[in-house]
């Protein structure tokens, strides 16, 4: 069930009826709502993912209470939590990964090897969860949180059907408090959530899945086109994805704001960023802000030597890129980024860009103009690893790439087609650039113009909705992380 | 929550209000090429100069129709010199939706005396909606564009359809239409599109698949069948040379066979010509001139056709 579907639309009127109908003095009827939502919205996928999220509920539920419980096996465990959270993840994401390359490394020794690979699904959004559920009982082991002792609360936390297959990736001490209190609905709020919703869909169907048709086409053929095509390619992959992930998230945070809830904001303007470090903590915030929490900090973060500082660096970017997936690229992906966040940790310039580029400003200075491309065209070259299908393809990519077809015209059977993808990016660069100080690039577009005028614009922009959306159905990226 | 969902419906009334207007004011002012859910292109395919000459075209020898494998595979010339008048109403991507439609438009006015059907499979498996879009912009829309699009049921469809209705209503029919076809392209009265000669530089090796019809293209194709036997018109099912790479891509060509076959007399050239993917073809659908020549020269040899 998809956020763009016709499906979902339905699905959410009725939970949203429903769950306002159950009225906000019944809080225990609201939760057990939508965990009920939440498992059948899962389950829409296939229904054994269901079970797999609930033992992932229950097996944190019950490490956490016993953590809290407990005074001599607090680590013990915590340890049993993170283990078999992890083991679950390994064995779905990663399993076939490993002993398959394995298998290679020592076939290239000479060795002869008969590994059994698995058939497996990759559970949708498992990645996400799990992360959730870590969250959780390393806050309880650390003390930032007790445990709650109602199931159907942490339930709701981890299966909350907004953020349960694509993030944000929630915190227990930001969402969990948000479930245990009375939600009251909120005229001005709810209007916020549909613009999100609204904006969100644009990106999605306008600019990500336009862009996906030629992607598609580029990747997938990259050994037959100019190095110009690739450019392109690369390009609009950057905005793809950018357009598919931060769009999901507009439309989730919106659903949740319908709903009365707040997620974690995920991206603010990534591609405005100075510098890689910048762009780190405006792309996938949730993310970065986990590992930075869970796994730098704890590894010492900055404060050993700088060796140690480096290597915790190159942990978290490796680790980050796995994340992802099980493959070579993302690893490649993510340790690119790592080089390239080097020379600002080594420069003590990580935390120079804080603020939004050209706050206050209408245009930016000539030298942020050039931060910001150099930053995104950096950015970008990264998501060709990302893209690309394996490594050698993305090698392939790359050497094109640089080939003197370069400097052509880019070439396209469908010339319309590629004129307007490029022209919708160019409007939507302009309007993220003019909402940059907002949550949403529309956040507060037109709010104080009188009604009819106001409507009128969000008429002109459901039109263009419709007009230019795409009609191929490209599932989420990050579903399959 | 009142006051939202009092604003959600009145939000969602103007809407609807609005979309019409929006809609025209978008098709008019905007160029044709914007790659949108609109998809009006009047004058930008040899529809509608084919379409005018049909107006005024009775009894010819042979009506041929279908897709871009029709008015590009088949040389009315060829067939000229061979001594026979032939009309090819053939249009961009035309199923047998809008096969059906143009027979309810223009079979009795034109009363051929032999139907060619070129029946290339794609057309079966395909919505149709830009052979709809294609038809919508380039001819008069009547109550049958109107059932055609509801059954093809897509927003492009719709979108054009109203712009076309509101398009015909304040401008009506062009008295003397003019084709703005690619440079490469030349309309040859009849409605044979001859383009320059290039080849089908890299052949791809055609992932196998099957075809699967769309039952709403089957039940015209039937209709159109049925009307030219009401009609007393004889047919042939004609399936015009593709490049082999797409041809040999079919797993189910046989079942393909078996249905043409059970609906008339069905010929399938790509077993009665040989020809090459790149010298005969000029991508991966569609015969070049020497391809057209070689094949049509083969059809004219077919004795229960001519």
């Amino acid at each position: 069930m998809l956020f763009n579907s016709l499906q979902f639309a339905s699905f959410f009127i009725i939970v949203f009826i429903a769950y306002w109908l159950a009225g906000t003095r019944r809080l225990r009827l609201q939760n057990a709502l939508l965990v009920v939502a939440s498992y059948y919205f899962y389950c829409s996928w296939n229904w054994r993912f269901g079970l797999l999220l609930a033992f992932s509920t229950l097996l944190d539920f019950y490490c956490a209470r016993a953590i809290a419980a407990s005074v001599r096996h607090k680590k013990a465990w915590l340890y049993t939590a993170i283990t078999i959270n992890l083991g679950l993840l390994a064995f779905f994401k990663y399993y076939n990964f490993f002993i398959g390359s394995a298998a290679q490394l020592l076939e290239s020794f000479g060795f002869n090897t008969n590994v059994y690979l698995l058939s497996i699904i990759l559970p949708v959004g498992i990645s996400f969860y799990t992360f959730h559920g870590l969250s959780y009982v390393i806050d309880v082991y650390k003390g930032r949180i007790t445990p709650t002792k109602n199931l159907a609360d942490y339930s709701l936390f981890v299966s909350f059907f907004p953020l349960l297959v694509a993030g944000p990736i929630e915190r227990a001490t930001h969402l969990l408090p948000q479930i245990q209190k009375p939600r009251v609905f909120d005229y001005s709020i709810a209007v916020t959530g549909m613009r999100q919703i609204l904006w969100g869909l644009i990106k999605k169907l306008v600019i990500a899945d336009n862009c996906a048709y030629f992607v598609n086409q580029i990747f997938a053929d990259y050994e037959n086109q100019p190095a110009s095509n690739l450019v392109f390619g690369a390009f609009l992959f950057s905005f793809q994805i950018y357009g598919d992930f931060s769009g999901y998230t507009d439309i989730a945070s919106g659903v949740s704001k319908l709903l009365g809830f707040n997620l974690l904001k995920n991206f603010n303007y990534p591609y405005f960023s100075r510098d890689i470090a910048e762009f780190w903590r405006r792309w996938h915030i949730s993310l970065t802000s986990w590992f930075k929490d869970y796994v730098y900090i704890p590894l010492g973060g900055s404060r050993g030597s700088r060796a140690q500082t480096v290597r915790n660096v190159f942990i978290i970017f490796l680790v980050s890129g796995l994340w992802h997936g099980a493959n070579f690229t993302f690893i490649i992906w993510g340790l690119l980024h790592a080089v390239y966040f080097l020379p600002l940790l080594l420069a003590g310039t990580n935390r120079k860009n804080t603020a939004i580029a050209a706050q206050g400003k209408a245009l930016p200075t000539l030298r942020e103009l050039i931060s910001m491309v150099v930053t995104f065209s950096l950015v970008t070259f990264g998501w060709i690893f990302f893209r690309a299908a394996n490594l050698p393809r993305a090698i392939g990519y790359c050497r094109r790439l640089f080939s003197p077809s370069l400097f052509s015209i880019p070439q396209f059977e469908n010339k319309p087609y590629a004129l307007t993808v490029l022209l919708l990016v160019l409007a939507f660069i302009i309007a993220e650039w003019l909402g940059r100080e907002n949550d949403f690039a529309i956040e507060k577009t037109a709010v104080t113009w009188p009604r009819t005028l106001r409507w009128l614009f969000y008429c002109l922009l459901v039109f263009l909705l419709i007009l230019f959306m795409s009609f191929s159905e490209v599932p989420f990226i990050y579903f399959q992380f | 929550m009142k006051k939202f969902i009092r604003s959600l419906i009145g939000f969602t009334v103007l809407m609807a209000v609005m979309y019409p207007p929006l809609l025209f004011i978008w098709g008019d002012a905007m160029p044709y090429w914007l790659y949108t859910s609109l998809k009006y292109s009047k004058g930008h395919s040899s529809t509608i100069v084919m379409l005018d000459e049909a107006r005024h075209t009775k009894n010819p020898d042979i009506l041929i129709l279908g897709s871009s494998h029709a008015y590009r595979g088949f040389d009315v010339r060829i067939f000229g010199n061979a001594g026979y008048t032939a009309f090819n109403m053939g249009t961009s991507s035309q199923t047998p939706l809008q096969t059906y439609v143009l027979l309810q438009r223009y079979l009795k006015n034109m009363h051929p005396k032999f139907v060619i059907y070129e029946v290339y499979p794609g057309t079966f498996a395909n919505r149709g909606v830009e052979g709809a879009t294609d038809l919508i912009s380039n001819d008069i829309n009547d109550s049958l564009s109107y059932s055609m699009g509801l059954k093809i049921n897509h927003l492009i469809t719709y979108n054009t359809l109203a712009y076309g209705y509101y398009h015909d209503f304040t401008r009506g029919v062009p008295e003397k239409p003019v084709a703005d076809l690619a440079a490469e392209d030349t309309y040859i009265p009849g409605g044979y599109v001859e383009k320059t000669v290039t080849y089908f530089k890299n052949v791809p090796a055609g992932k196998k698949h099957d075809i699967i019809f769309d039952n709403k293209q089957l039940d015209a194709f039937e209709k159109s069948i049925a009307l030219l036997k009401r009609n007393g018109i004889p047919y042939a099912l004609i399936f015009a040379p593709i490049p082999k790479s797409t041809y040999n891509s079919y797993k189910n060509s046989a079942a393909l066979e078996r249905y043409f076959s059970r609906h008339g007399d069905y010929f399938d050239y790509n077993k009665k010509v040989s020809l090459d993917d790149s010298l005969h073809f000029f991508d991966t659908n569609h015969l070049n001139q020497r391809g057209v020549e070689l094949f049509n020269r083969e059809l004219l040899k077919n004795n229960k056709i001519f």
